[in-house]
This record gives structure tokens, C-alpha cells and sequence, in this order.
């Protein structure tokens, strides 16, 4: 987990966060997973970064001084930049995510957050994988879900789904090989913006994994010790 | 309580009746002076009538002393004038001839018309004769005799007396009741704009002002005072949001820092065991400790922000039977993970207006209140249906329950009702629940289930 090549195409990375010893730490923690990092501490500074060099993904506080960070995404959408943003918020209310998000933003994270949180979400929305999010038909190994027909059947084995675990198996196969976390899971399965409090993601995962891994030497529901989970048809 | 209530009707409004009430009066006093006048021209015709009468008798007195029968003399007047009029009768009353019936009542003034002329023998008024105004005597040897004039004029203006009269009580009526109406609609109207600027007030929208009709009326002055209150209201609660959000930035600004350095700490003394590097157990537990302080923290802006009304502005029609189905079909895994058993008891067609984030997680926190409160083996049944105007979402279960006497504190901040649970939550689950069900003007209780917990919820169907 070392940088020792900088900079790397689709791990150049812009971040405008006003806080200082905020801004060092996650710059510290990105560079250390391997993104070679710009940051900016207003956003005007923003603005002009954005504008002039290329990057990968941005990942922006919505409180900014200067030219705050609705504004700024605002901005860089009408210049017809269209990187991929990540807001940071201390901002939880809903219709400021709702905000957030029409503005042109990618992702939302609240603060505080896990670094493994936002390192997830950067991958999951800076690299787009090879896979059509709109293909009728998604693959991982000989794991097969038909989305036309609501159909999953591994090697020649049918597997029958209930409606939650069919849209939990088939956000994990469209970003197979990416580690997604519990609260990424949350807010695209079940459309859910807070924590719950018991093992809702848990017990389905161990459904799912019932139906597609028992009985198959290989797994390809992975578990991320502290993270989340991945798809692959690998390790 | 009930925010749709009917919301004024113009009959049930005070300005309607103290019109109405007007109109009655005025009308009354137009059917005393009516009375007045129409007595007054009785009394008219008779003093008109009077010498008339009164001469008549004198002379028949006379001519009964110069040709003796008086009977004789009767039928001379008859034959003499078509509009004076004669009864005579015998001391009973009893009727002896004449050209008109004897006017019922004894000797004194009398006034026949059509409706009143109703004698037993004789001829009734004459045709084309509308009125008879004249005197019953009693004559020295006992009998009665009555002289009469023709008042037909004076008949036919009291007739047009009275239709003038029921005119104009007809006019006054009916101009009197529609201005009442208009009254009582244009106030209506008035109370109707204040009432729709409460209710989006109510509705959590502060920036609404009434409108001034500019006539400074007593209504004006009203409004221009509750416009007033409106605005320091808003300013107050945006000071409030503003205290929030600043809490929200200053406070967890720190806490983040907090947790990046128990994370940084953690990973460099990180120890290699089996499974990968393990940091210390103690950080592990400080970053746990770190988690539930930011969760209380989100809970607590959570309820403020709801308390404040800003979720409304997101309300929009939610098909709470889906909702609360796809919530039951996730967390049943859940419940038979810790060998429960949840039902679904779902009346299709429960729709509300409403915020989809918050009722969710008000849902949520029903449901996994049930499951985490009750031990292995309990049935839990998530019940959803409409009852009147109202949609009811049942939460309930076979578990220990909460005793009756706390059932209202069990809706209070950092309660936690079971002293072996201390640790366990952040006792802001009913707390949350309530303010979602405040947010969207509904009434939530506890009951027994008997044995365990009843939660209740009503919410406003749409």
C-alpha cells in the first residue's frame, strides 16, 4: 500500500476542505492508498484547480470559505467539467443531500467518516469498472443474474431470489471487484440514510451468500475485515 | 387535533348570524310600524265615517217621530242610498231585516270587511262593497240597530297597505339575507386566508404572511399583530437551525479529528494476528465509544432538525403499505437470525404525505426497538391499516412490555426504561419516532399487548 509512482491516471485526486488538520489526514490517508493528492483550502482555489489541470475525482466540503462548495460544483458543472465529486458534509439533512446531489454531485459523505468509507466511494465512482450499468446481463465468474428476467443462476444451478436479496446481489455485480461498505449497501439497496441498529446487513449478506456460494468451492462474496464487502471472482 | 376539521361554513359563521339576526330585527320593526299604520287607518275611517253615522241615526230618530215605524222608515232609507247599510234586530240579537247582517258583538263601532262580515241572517257585505264602517245602538224599546257607510276606499287602501307591507318585507328579506351572505362570505374569506397562512405555518413553511386588505379594519389590525408574531417566530426558529447547523460543523469537525487519530493510533500499533493486523483492543473500543457518541450526536440533530419542521418541505405522497411491506420482507431475516418470528400484517392502499426518509426511519426504529428488546422465540406482527381518515401502524409484540406508569416517559430522550439494557442504545429510538410523528401531525401511544408492547400510530391518510 505504498505511492511510489506519482502521478497515476484515475488516482489524481483534487481536495478542497477548509479545516486544516482535517484536510492533512485525508490527504495523508488517500496518498497512502495510492492517490497522489491537490489540496485546496477555499473555494475559489478550487475553482481556478479544477479549471486548469486534469483530475480523477474531486472531493469537496460543502462549507467553504470564499465561494462555498454548492456553488463551486455548480460552477464546474456549467464549465462542462464532468469529473466525478464527492461532497463532505458535517450536513445531514436530507434535502441538503437531495441539494448536494442536484447540484452535480456524485456521492454525499457525512462527517465524520470512515477513511475506508470515502476510499470505497472514490473507487466506486472514480473508475468506472467494464460493466454496463445498464447491461441486461451481469457476470462474475460463472455467476450469471439476468435483470430482464429476475434471474440468477450459478453454473448450471438456479438460484431463486427474494426482491431485497436480487437488488443487493445485483449492486455487488455491478461493482464487482470494488470493495463496498455497509453504508454504501444501506443507501443503495434499501434507500437508507442512517444507521440501523441491528444486523440488517449482516443477515442478508449471510442469506446471499447461502444461495450463491454454498456448495461451490470458490466464494465470490467476500467480506472486507472493518470495511465491507466484495464481489470477485478472485481472492 | 384533527387538521381537517371542516374548515368554516358561511351559515356557522358569527358575521352570518348577527346579520340574519339584523335583517329579523329590522323586519320586526317594519311589521310594528306596518301595525301601526294600518290601526291608525281604521281608526281614520271610522272618524271620517262617524258624523255620517251618527247623522243618519239622528235623522231616522227624527223620522220615526214624524211617521211612527221605524221598519217603515228602514226600508225607505234602503231604497233611498246604495252605500249606507241597516240591521235591525231584536233585543237578543236576533236579526229582523235590513240590507246587511247584524255586526256580531253588541252596540259600539264596528269595521266589517270581507274576511270579518260573517252574519248568520241577512245579506253578508254586498258585492262590490269591500268594507262597512258603522255603529250598533240600542234603541230606547230594547232592539239593536245598526247604520253603516260604505268604507270600500278605505278597505282598498288598507289592502294596499298590506301588500306594500309584504313587499317591502319581501325586498327587506331577501336584500337583507344575501347581504349576509355576502357578509358572512367575505369574512369567511378573510378568516379563511389567516387560517390557510396557519396552517402552512403548521405545515413547518414559517416565510407565509397574511395578506392586509389595506381598510384597517379590525381584521388589519389583527393580522398586521399576528404578521408581526409570524416574524419573530421564523426569526427565532432561524436562529435555532442556525444554532444547529453550527453545532452540527463545530462539534463534529473535533469529533472527526477525534476519530482520524484513534484510526491512525490504531493502525500503527496494529499487531499482526491470524486474521491480518489487529490493532489494540483498547483503541478498537475507544473508536466503538467514538461511533456511538457521533450516533447519539446525528440522532439528537436528527430530532432537532424534525422538531423544526424541516422535513416538510420534502413531504410528498408515500405508499406507506410498500414502504412498511419492503421494510417487514428486510428485517424478517433479521428477526429469524435471533430465532423471532416477524409478520406483516399490510392493508394494500395506506397512502400518506410525508417525508420517505423519516417515516422510514421511524419504521425502522419500531421494528428493531421489537427485535432487540425481545429474547429468541418471540412473535412480532408490523401491522398497517386505515382506520377512518387515519392510517394506523401497529407495532407489536409478545416481549417483557414496558409497565403502564412509564409508558409516557418511554418517549423522552436518554430514556432507557430497562435498567439491565444500561449501555445498550442510545435511548433515542421512541424519542425519534415521536418527533417523526409530531413532523407529520399524527398521535403516537404505548398500550399492553397482554402479554407485551403495543406501539400505535395514527398519521393523517391522504
Amino acid at each position: 500500500m505504498s505511492a511510489p509512482a506519482p502521478p497515476a491516471v484515475g488516482k489524481r485526486t483534487l481536495l478542497v476542505e477548509d479545516d486544516a488538520e482535517t484536510c492533512r489526514f485525508i490527504a495523508g490517508e488517500l496518498e497512502a492508498a495510492g492517490y497522489t493528492v491537490t489540496a485546496v483550502a477555499h473555494g475559489r482555489a478550487g475553482l481556478l484547480q479544477a479549471g486548469t489541470a486534469e483530475f480523477d475525482v474531486l472531493v469537496i466540503d460543502r462549507m467553504l470559505p470564499r465561494l462555498d462548495g454548492l456553488s463551486l460544483v455548480t460552477a464546474l458543472r456549467c464549465m462542462g467539467i464532468t469529473v466525478p465529486i464527492i461532497f463532505l458534509t458535517a450536513l445531514s439533512r436530507v434535502d441538503e443531500r437531495v441539494e448536494g446531489l442536484r447540484a452535480g454531485g456524485d456521492d454525499y459523505l457525512i462527517k465524520p467518516f470512515a477513511v475506508a468509507e470515502l476510499l470505497a466511494r472514490i473507487e466506486a465512482i472514480g473508475r468506472r469498472g467494464p460493466l454496463n450499468p445498464q447491461a441486461a446481463l451481469l457476470r462474475v465468474g460463472d455467476l450469471a443474474l439476468d435483470r430482464l428476467r429476475w434471474r440468477a443462476t450459478r453454473g448450471d444451478r438456479r438460484i431463486d431470489l427474494q426482491p431485497r436479496e436480487f437488488r443487493l446481489l445485483e449492486y455487488l455485480m455491478l461493482h464487482a471487484g470494488k470493495t463496498l461498505t455497509r453504508t454504501m449497501l444501506l443507501e443503495a439497496v434499501w434507500d437508507f440514510h442512517f444507521d440501523p441498529r441491528t444486523s440488517l446487513v449482516e443477515s442478508h449478506i449471510s442469506r446471499l451468500r447461502a444461495k450463491v456460494d454454498r456448495g461451490f468451492d470458490r466464494p465470490l462474496i467476500h467480506t472486507v475485515w472493518g470495511v465491507g464487502y466484495r464481489m470477485s471472482d478472485g481472492r | 387535533m384533527d387538521a381537517r376539521r371542516q374548515r368554516g361554513n358561511v351559515f356557522r359563521m358569527a358575521s352570518f348570524r348577527l346579520a340574519v339576526l339584523g335583517t329579523l330585527l329590522s323586519t320586526l320593526s317594519a311589521i310594528i310600524v306596518f301595525a301601526l299604520i294600518y290601526i291608525a287607518t281604521g281608526r281614520a275611517a271610522r272618524e271620517e265615517f262617524a258624523p255620517i253615522v251618527t247623522g243618519d241615526f239622528a235623522d231616522l230618530q227624527s223620522d220615526i217621530a214624524l211617521d211612527g215605524t221605524l221598519r217603515a222608515q228602514i226600508a225607505m232609507a234602503i231604497r233611498a242610498s246604495s252605500h249606507s247599510f241597516y240591521a235591525l234586530a231584536d233585543a237578543q240579537g236576533r236579526w229582523i231585516m235590513g240590507n246587511i247582517a247584524l255586526p256580531p258583538g253588541g252596540p259600539g263601532w264596528h269595521m266589517l270587511t270581507a274576511g270579518t262580515a260573517t252574519g248568520t241572517e241577512g245579506s253578508a257585505l254586498p258585492p262590490g262593497v269591500a268594507a262597512v264602517v258603522g255603529q250598533t245602538r240600542r234603541l230606547t224599546d230594547g232592539r239593536l240597530l245598526f247604520i253603516g257607510e260604505d268604507a270600500s276606499v278605505f278597505a282598498r287602501l288598507n289592502r294596499f297597505i298590506a301588500y306594500l307591507f309584504a313587499a317591502v318585507f319581501g325586498v327587506m328579506l331577501t336584500i337583507g339575507l344575501l347581504a349576509s351572505l355576502i357578509i358572512a362570505n367575505y369574512s369567511l374569506r378573510r378568516v379563511r386566508a389567516i387560517s390557510s397562512v396557519s396552517h402552512q405555518i403548521v405545515a413547518g413553511d414559517l416565510s407565509h404572511r397574511i395578506k392586509l386588505y389595506g381598510i384597517d379594519d379590525e381584521l388589519d389590525v389583527l393580522i398586521t399583530d399576528l404578521n408581526r408574531m409570524l416574524a419573530t417566530i421564523e426569526r427565532l426558529v432561524e436562529n435555532a437551525r442556525q444554532v444547529t447547523s453550527d453545532i452540527a460543523h463545530d462539534l463534529r469537525t473535533p469529533l472527526t479529528r477525534l476519530r482520524d487519530h484513534l484510526v491512525l493510533a490504531a493502525r500503527r500499533t496494529a499487531e499482526p494476528g491470524p486474521a491480518g493486523p489487529a490493532p489494540a483492543g483498547g483503541l478498537v473500543r475507544a473508536i466503538e465509544q467514538t461511533d456511538q457518541i457521533i450516533a447519539i450526536f446525528a440522532a439528537l440533530l436528527r430530532i432537532a432538525e424534525l422538531d423544526a419542521g424541516a422535513s416538510k418541505a420534502s413531504f410528498a405522497p408515500l405508499d406507506l403499505s410498500a414502504l412498511c411491506g419492503s421494510l417487514a420482507e428486510s428485517y424478517q431475516p433479521v428477526a429469524e437470525d435471533r430465532g423471532q418470528r416477524l409478520a406483516a400484517e399490510i392493508e394494500p392502499g395506506c397512502h400518506i404525505r410525508g417525508d420517505a426518509d423519516a417515516i422510514t426511519q421511524m419504521v425502522v426504529n419500531l421494528v428493531e426497538n421489537a427485535i432487540r428488546h425481545c429474547p429468541p422465540g418471540t412473535e412480532m406482527a408490523l401491522r398497517v391499516r386505515h382506520v377512518g381518515e387515519w392510517v394506523a401502524i401497529e407495532m407489536a409484540d409478545r416481549g417483557p412490555g414496558i409497565p403502564e406508569a412509564l409508558h409516557e416517559r418511554a418517549f423522552d430522550r436518554f430514556v432507557r426504561l430497562d435498567p439491565a439494557r444500561r449501555g445498550e442504545g442510545h435511548g433515542l429510538g421512541l424519542a425519534l419516532v415521536r418527533a417523526v410523528v409530531l413532523a407529520h401531525e399524527g398521535s403516537v401511544a404505548l398500550a399492553d399487548n397482554g402479554p407485551g408492547l403495543l406501539v400505535r400510530i395514527f398519521l393523517p391518510a391522504s
